[in-house]
């Protein structure tokens, strides 16, 4: 099983791009087969690895210390901007930290066209929730506000998160620009404060917020077994073909 | 009395001191079980909701769980966010709860919370996949916030108890005394009414045993209190008959009736008993006595002035003809005869008009006896009026009798009558009619006997003769005068 096959597993984040570079990496290497398992996250992923379950983990967060302590290499394949989105169809395009406080806060409750605002909410330990808190203490009060709030749709994956801000009329929530663009959803993101989350001005250095995203391996596992598929993959990510993926994806190499 | 009082409403009453005693024990043991109840019932009923929150926490959370399984059989205990939030979701409100998620082999994947302090309430619900157990949840609730309201409601408890013991104490206590004491004053009032009554009082056992007796009736009997509280009432019994104290027809029974009773000095007195049985302690007689002596004597005197005759004693013609009446019954029942004897002295008014009614008077006292004195106890003989008088002679069956017994009076009525210091001398006409061959009714017979006395009469007096005075030879005349 396992000099044949890739089994890939982590967030929810990246999983419309690893599933790209799967595809074009079977196509280049039709000996081994590949197995995505979603809806791991990135803490379940990083246990998956480190129990052997999966031969790799794709994340969006590095490890953390007690993660760092389990013996697994962690590589920073790219970076994506992390945005507030809203279905594509609607009459909105940019957003203040001010409105995002005030929209989470419950203190605006409906959109200047006078539909009703809905928050989408993620887990209080998911990393979006983390990085949205870590904005600003206006921000982090109000998404606590919401977290309390009976009543906020909460998304438990990446996936369903975007499923929730396409299908629920006013939504508004946070995932990755890599998602957007690789699963081609039928989302917009918003500029945030006059700047737009574009891979383009993170390279100026104007849009402040993204997600890091690694893929995970266990160092004893490449050590003691046949780690050609894992290194690979890893060196088919890396490349160009793989980078090209990426950057049409709404990466930042690293 | 007042002691007496207060021995009767103990005695009499079981909810006298008893009842006070018992109602100790209620109010004892309603305060108890309130105090336990409660508490129990609540920590019970708690204990149960408890355990039901967490089952229905954990069921729902297993059944969640499950369904993370399906989708991923192998990996479910990667989805860590997935679980934490099934794990987050608050299905019921259990505070400070910890929850724990083991695979198949008992290894701990996930857990939430901290060890709740004892006592615990511990349930575990399956997470199955394809009909396997691949893992489980159990939840671990701490009860002693439970058990600490349950104290403050052991307290609430134990202060509602006492609010029970207290009024269930009090209350009817208050209420029993309330009531011995309109009992006392009734059963004073009753007491003076029966003490001061001048119609005796007597209350008797089942066997006839005075029980109680008032100042009345030791004056009727004679008797002293003491004494008669150790009698029996067939004692004072005069007439050798069933004591009427002792029948009885039924638990309700209420009787009046007449008796004779014998002082303690031997006198005979008459009472009328209204006795009232209650069915208490083994039955009771309640009994009014009232003394009749006197009434009973009047009722005899009327008795006999109406049926007998004030002189000589003799039933007089009222109680003749009930007698001969009687006799005719008797006779024709017995197929038997009865003679009729009517006897009418002879030259009497002389002894009227010569020594006067007063002598006149003893004469037919001393006839009366002569009479009677020829007759047998069954026969009657009765004064009509003036100086006539009859004689019934019952069942006759041999007519010699009836001669003899008509010659014997003749013979006693011709001697002299010593009336006070003078000598009368008298005889008689006797007329004899037979029943039934004679007369076949009194008034028949009487007529007969009156017609057959002036048959002889006119034949010469100091004579006796029989209806038909011509059938017969019926006169007999004394040869000795």
């Amino acid at each position: 099983m396992w000099a044949g096959e890739l089994k890939i597993g982590g967030g929810g984040t990246d999983l419309g791009t690893i599933k790209l570079l799967a595809k074009e990496f079977s196509a280049k290497y039709a000996d081994i087969q590949i197995r995505l398992v979603p809806n791991l996250g990135s803490s379940g992923g990083v246990k998956a690895v480190a129990d052997g379950a999966i031969n790799l983990a794709f994340i969006s967060r590095p490890l953390n210390a007690a993660e760092a302590l389990l013996g697994l290499s962690a590589i920073e394949y790219a970076r994506t901007p992390f945005v507030f989105a809203v279905a594509a169809n609607a009459n909105l395009s940019e957003i203040t930290r001010h409105e995002v406080a005030a929209i989470y806060a419950g203190k605006q409750a409906s959109w200047p066209d006078g539909s009703l605002v809905r928050i989408v909410l993620r887990p209080r330990n998911d990393s979006d929730t983390q990085l949205l808190k870590s904005i600003s203490s206006e921000i982090r009060q109000g998404v606590l506000a919401a977290e309390s709030r009976p009543g906020v749709k909460l998304a438990l994956t990446d996936q369903g998160a975007a499923d929730d801000l396409e299908k629920i009329p006013g939504a508004i929530g946070t995932t990755t620009l890599a998602l957007l663009l690789s699963e081609d959803r039928r989302l917009k993101s918003l500029r945030f404060d006059g700047k737009a989350p574009a891979v383009g001005n993170r390279a100026a250095g104007d849009y402040p917020f993204f997600k890091q995203l690694f893929l995970v391996a266990d160092k004893q596992h490449i050590e003691k077994r046949n780690t050609v598929a894992i290194e690979r993959f890893i060196a088919f990510v890396l490349s160009p073909a793989g980078k090209k993926i990426l950057l049409s994806t709404g990466h930042l190499l690293p | 009395m007042a002691s007496q009082n207060h021995d009767w409403v103990l005695d009499h009453l079981p909810s006298g001191n008893r009842l006070i005693v018992r109602l100790c024990w209620i109010a004892s043991f309603s305060a108890i079980i309130t105090a336990l109840v409660l508490p129990l019932g609540y920590v019970v009923i708690g204990y149960q909701h408890q355990v039901n929150l967490v089952e229905t926490d954990a069921s729902v959370k297993a059944a969640a769980l499950t369904e993370i399984a399906a989708e991923s059989p192998e990996l479910w205990r990667y989805q860590i966010q997935r679980v934490e939030e099934v794990l987050q979701r608050q299905v019921v409100v259990l505070e400070h709860a910890m929850l724990l998620v083991y695979d198949a082999e008992d290894h701990l994947l996930f857990s939430t919370g901290q060890r709740p302090v004892s006592p615990i309430v511990r349930r575990a619900m399956p997470i199955i996949e394809s009909g396997r157990a691949v893992g489980r949840i159990e939840i671990l609730h701490s009860f002693r916030k439970e058990l600490m309201r349950t104290a403050i409601v052991a307290l609430l408890g134990l202060l509602l108890g006492g609010l029970i013991y207290v009024t269930l104490r009090s209350l009817p206590q208050r209420a029993l005394r309330r009531l011995t004491k309109e009992l006392m004053e009734q059963q004073a009032r009753y007491l003076a009414a029966v003490e001061s009554s001048t119609e005796g009082y007597m209350l008797l056992d089942a066997e006839g045993a005075f029980l109680e007796v008032n100042a009345a009736m030791c004056l009727l009997t004679g008797y002293s209190r003491s004494k008669l509280t150790h009698m029996k009432i067939a004692a004072l019994e005069a007439n050798d008959v069933d004591c009427k104290f002792l029948e009885r027809d039924g638990p309700a029974d209420n009787q009046r009736f007449e008796t004779r009773w014998e002082k303690i000095d031997g006198t005979l007195i008459d009472v009328e008993v209204s006795a009232t049985y209650l069915a208490q302690d083994g039955g009771r007689q309640f009994c009014f006595v009232r003394d009749i002596t006197d009434r009973k004597r009047s009722e005899e005197a009327i008795w006999m002035q109406a049926n007998f005759d004030a002189l000589t004693g003799l039933p007089n013609r009222r109680m003749f003809h009930d007698r001969l009446a009687q006799e005719l019954k008797k006779a024709h029942r017995a197929s038997l005869q009865a003679a009729l004897l009517f006897i009418d002295l002879d030259h009497f008014k002389e002894i009227n008009d010569t020594l006067g009614h007063g002598k006149g008077d003893l004469l037919l006292t001393e006839a009366a006896r002569r009479i009677s004195g020829c007759i047998r106890e069954t026969d009657t003989v009765a004064r009509l009026g003036g100086d006539e008088f009859t004689v019934v002679l019952a069942e006759v069956d041999d007519g010699g009798v009836v001669a003899r017994v008509a010659q014997n009076i003749l013979l006693k009525l011709t001697a002299p009558f010593m009336l006070g210091g003078q000598i009368g001398r008298i005889s008689a006409s006797i007329g004899i009619a037979i029943y039934p061959s004679d007369a076949s009714t009194a008034d028949e017979l009487l007529k007969k006997a009156d017609q057959a006395m002036y048959a002889a009469k006119h034949q010469g007096r100091n004579q006796y003769s029989y209806f038909p005075a011509d059938r017969r030879l019926s006169v007999r005349r004394l040869s000795f005068k």
